[in-house]
């Protein structure tokens, strides 16, 4: 008889139901019917939100559609952070297998199936080391259409990771055996953002590999915004993941490291740009002249001043 | 008011009885959520994200009335009681002490200081330790022996050798003594500059470095950070630092591999004795961690008898001085033809060997195993185990030999192996270069006495049970804890 094994899908929510009931919706409706734990991790919402959270969770234990999902949730007292929620989200790691799930983001049907589908595969190959399942997504931007983003795997994984553009470190895509996110440590508490990158970045230097699903199309999807996205904060990130990995891309040599600055700071720009901040904006587009003058000059004559 | 999803990107959801059942408990419960917001009506609204997420994920949420502890259940005290319980259930997530292996090359290399290597990572990831393994190595194959996945491993060579190629080109037109300085930059200076930039912003609490090729440079990029550094030398230190056919011939590098120890926190040997060597004020640096016999030599369930069988192993190079054996069996063989050599492992001088024991006529009795990774059985089935090399780091191959109970046979004079085998108590010690030969003498009254092989048998284990994986863990652990807390 075949071992139906269990999936722990870890859920990080601060204050946003409606995202939450999203994601849940889009957990319960996998094509794959094994049993699912389903853990969130309110990182202290509001009181009300709290107190919503619990309602949340109750409706969906009385749905005869979440049968085999059990919901499991737990509060941060107050608010602590992404990191630290995740920490606890790992922490709370029971099941063989482990997906990861941001309250707000959905997952199409087939994910789940075709992420098992393709670990079996690589597990039967016997490959040593690690594997974490990605897998491509939508992009969708607040109301704009969606785009599909090829995660490629096919490289050199480090310098993809902090290249940031064919391969993204984003903990939503990924499917794994619960070993092969244990292993890597604690998420790095100083980064408030981009803890995901890092994570990444550490599972390669652990000796992982990330695969993708044997086909192209995307299974889950990201709503983007940088809305209320702080600039500094961003940088400041980037900054730490900078010194951090420092000797990684060193590997690189002068010019990969001074594109990777410029990069942070266009994105830090972006986001200024994108919350109405010209004057900070300015401020990271100079700095990004700085670093590349002739990267920064062709990019005003191909978009203008819009990072 | 009841929360709707206006977004297109959820018409999916809105067709679902289920949507509906929990927009009933949202407009129950009175969420706050994305479309109470001022903007919800623009013409962008967050589609899962609700502004509120967006701007207070990071934020410190300064409006709680009531809260939940970790467990979920509903905590009823007053804030400051509240607050005082909330912390104390607070878990923190840290990770142990740091630790950074350094060796030069590991990718596909099976030689011992490799495994010695990744066995001390994997035994101090086990003890808790954060442990990352750095190593400079132009090839990308993966790390022969096992690393536990809980270590990191960073290979800090990449095609980024800018600065290796500029002192190439400079050292053809510097004059003798400075080309040496040039060549040792563009052989080490990148590797130096990685290891500093890693000691200066991981920071680990230490780093241990594996042999010359990586305690020089470790020491020097150490030197001036907080970082501690213990450099281990596997070998006799007459080999690893005088000997200029020993690693790098650049005689600059071997002036910089003494002068250098200057820096080192702790300096590491396999034996008490090898720390003679050492000037005076190094000497309190010095520790002494011999090597260790693995588990799997206590575990042999059923011992085999013995049989008239004598065994040599290792690698089959000048210095396990190998055609000794042959030529000491050559001439003893005939007045004891039910009796056998064999010899596993590989090496440079294995086509010699043969060539050796064919010219001497001993091809029928003398044997080669080649490699063979399980030698459990093979030690606990020979009478005598022979070892005739010039000298040892930790002779680990007569250790494991005495571990299943049999005598060594060796020189008296070769380090690394006269630490632990007694003349007379778990073996016979010769004396090298004697005439007659005093190798094939111990070898034949071996062979003659069963009384004295039983005797020497005996004692063997008793004499190498110091050499544990417990004493070995316990003797790194507490030298990283106490220099750690210096």
């Amino acid at each position: 008889m075949t071992k139906v094994h269990s999936v722990d899908v870890l859920v990080p929510h601060f204050n946003d139901t409606e995202g939450l009931v999203l994601s849940l919706l889009s957990i319960v409706r996998q094509e794959w019917s094994g049993p699912k734990r389903i853990v969130i991790a309110d990182d202290g919402s509001t009181h009300d939100v709290r107190v919503a959270v619990e309602a949340i969770v109750e409706e969906f234990r009385g749905l005869d559609i979440s049968a085999s999902a059990q919901l499991e949730v737990m509060f941060n007292g107050i608010n602590r952070g992404r990191p630290y929620t995740r920490n606890v989200l790992l922490d709370s790691i029971n099941s063989s297998y482990v997906a990861w799930l941001d309250a707000g983001d959905e997952w199409y049907p087939e994910k789940l199936q075709k992420q098992f589908e393709a670990l079996s595969s690589i597990e039967a190959s016997q490959v040593d080391g690690s594997a974490w399942i990605t897998c491509n997504y939508d992009w969708a931007w607040n109301g704009g259409a969606r785009r599909r983003i090829v995660q490629r795997v096919d490289q050199d994984q480090h310098k993809a990771l902090l290249m940031g553009k064919s391969l993204r470190a984003y903990l939503w895509t990924l499917f794994a055996r619960a070993e092969a996110f244990k292993s890597i440590g604690w998420f790095d508490e100083r980064l408030s953002r981009m803890q995901d990158l890092d994570y990444f970045i550490r599972f390669v230097s652990h000796g992982g590999v990330i695969h993708n699903v044997m086909e192209p199309k995307p299974h889950c999807v990201y709503h983007k915004s940088d809305i209320g996205r702080n600039a500094d904060e961003i940088r400041a990130c980037n900054q730490i993941i900078f010194e951090k990995h420092r000797v990684l891309y060193n590997r690189y040599g002068d010019n990969f490291k001074k594109m990777r600055l410029y990069d942070m700071e266009m994105l830090a720009a972006r986001f200024a740009q994108n919350n109405g901040d010209l004057r900070r904006a300015k401020h990271y587009m100079w700095s990004a002249f700085k670093q590349k003058p002739f990267t920064f000059l062709k990019h005003v004559r191909k978009k203008g001043l819009k990072a | 008011m009841i929360p709707t999803c206006s977004n297109a990107d959820r018409k999916r959801c809105a067709n679902s009885n289920l949507h509906y059942t929990i927009q009933l408990a949202s407009a129950r419960w009175n969420l706050k959520t994305r479309s109470d917001q001022p903007n919800s009506g623009s013409e962008k609204p967050a589609a899962g994200h609700s502004v509120f997420t967006d701007i207070g994920v990071g934020e410190k949420s300064a409006n709680i009335k009531g809260t939940f502890p970790l467990d979920g259940r509903f905590w009823p005290f007053k804030d400051a009681a509240r607050r005082s319980i909330e912390e104390s259930l607070v878990k923190e997530f840290t990770s142990g002490k740091h630790v950074a292996l350094v060796i030069r090359g590991l990718g596909g290399r099976s030689g011992g200081a490799e495994r010695i290597y990744c066995e001390l990572a994997n035994i101090l990831t086990e003890n808790g330790y954060r442990v990352t393994c750095l190593f400079f190595d132009k090839k990308k194959e993966t790390p022969f022996y096992h690393i536990d996945a809980r270590a990191e491993r960073i290979n800090l060579y990449g095609p980024a050798k800018e600065s290796a190629q500029k002192w190439k080109k400079i050292s053809k037109v510097l004059p003798k003594k400075l080309q040496h300085r040039a060549e040792w930059e563009a052989e080490n200076g990148f590797f130096v500059k990685q290891l500093r930039d890693y000691f200066k912003l991981s920071r680990p609490d230490i780093a241990i470095s594996l042999m010359p090729p990586a305690n020089t440079p470790v020491l020097l990029a150490a030197n001036g950070t907080s970082v501690k550094v213990v450099p281990t030398n596997h070998n006799i230190p007459e080999q690893d630092y005088d000997n200029p056919d020993r690693w790098s011939k650049n005689p600059y590098d071997r002036k910089l591999r003494k002068k250098v120890l200057d820096f080192a926190s702790a300096i590491h040997v396999l034996f008490p004795e090898f720390s003679k060597w050492f000037p005076i004020h190094l000497q309190s640096r010095i520790v002494a961690i011999p090597n260790y016999i693995s588990k799997e030599f206590d575990s042999l369930e059923v011992v085999p008898p013995k049989e008239k069988l004598i065994l040599g192993v290792g690698r089959l190079a000048d210095v396990k001085n190998y055609v000794q054996l042959i030529r000491s069996w050559a001439s003893i063989a005939a007045d004891h033809v039910e009796w056998g050599v064999k010899i596993y492992g590989v090496g440079p001088n294995e086509k010699e060997l043969k060539e050796e024991a064919r010219r001497l006529g001993v091809e029928g009795s003398l044997t080669f195993g080649g490699h063979r990774a399980d030698l459990v059985g093979e030690y606990a089935r020979a009478a005598i185990f022979c070892h005739p090399a010039f000298f040892e780091g930790f002779g680990l191959a007569p250790a494991e030999a005495l571990a299943m109970g049999t005598p060594v046979v060796c020189y008296a004079d070769c380090p690394g192996v006269n630490q632990f085998v007694k003349d007379g108590y778990n073996g016979l010690a010769v004396k090298r270069g004697g005439d007659p030969d005093e190798l094939a003498l111990a070898l034949r009254r071996l062979i003659e006495n069963e009384d004295l092989r039983e005797r020497l048998g005996r004692n063997a284990p008793d004499s190498v049970r110091e050499f544990s994986i417990t004493r070995y863990t316990e003797a790194w652990t507490a030298l990283i804890e106490r220099l750690v807390d210096e």
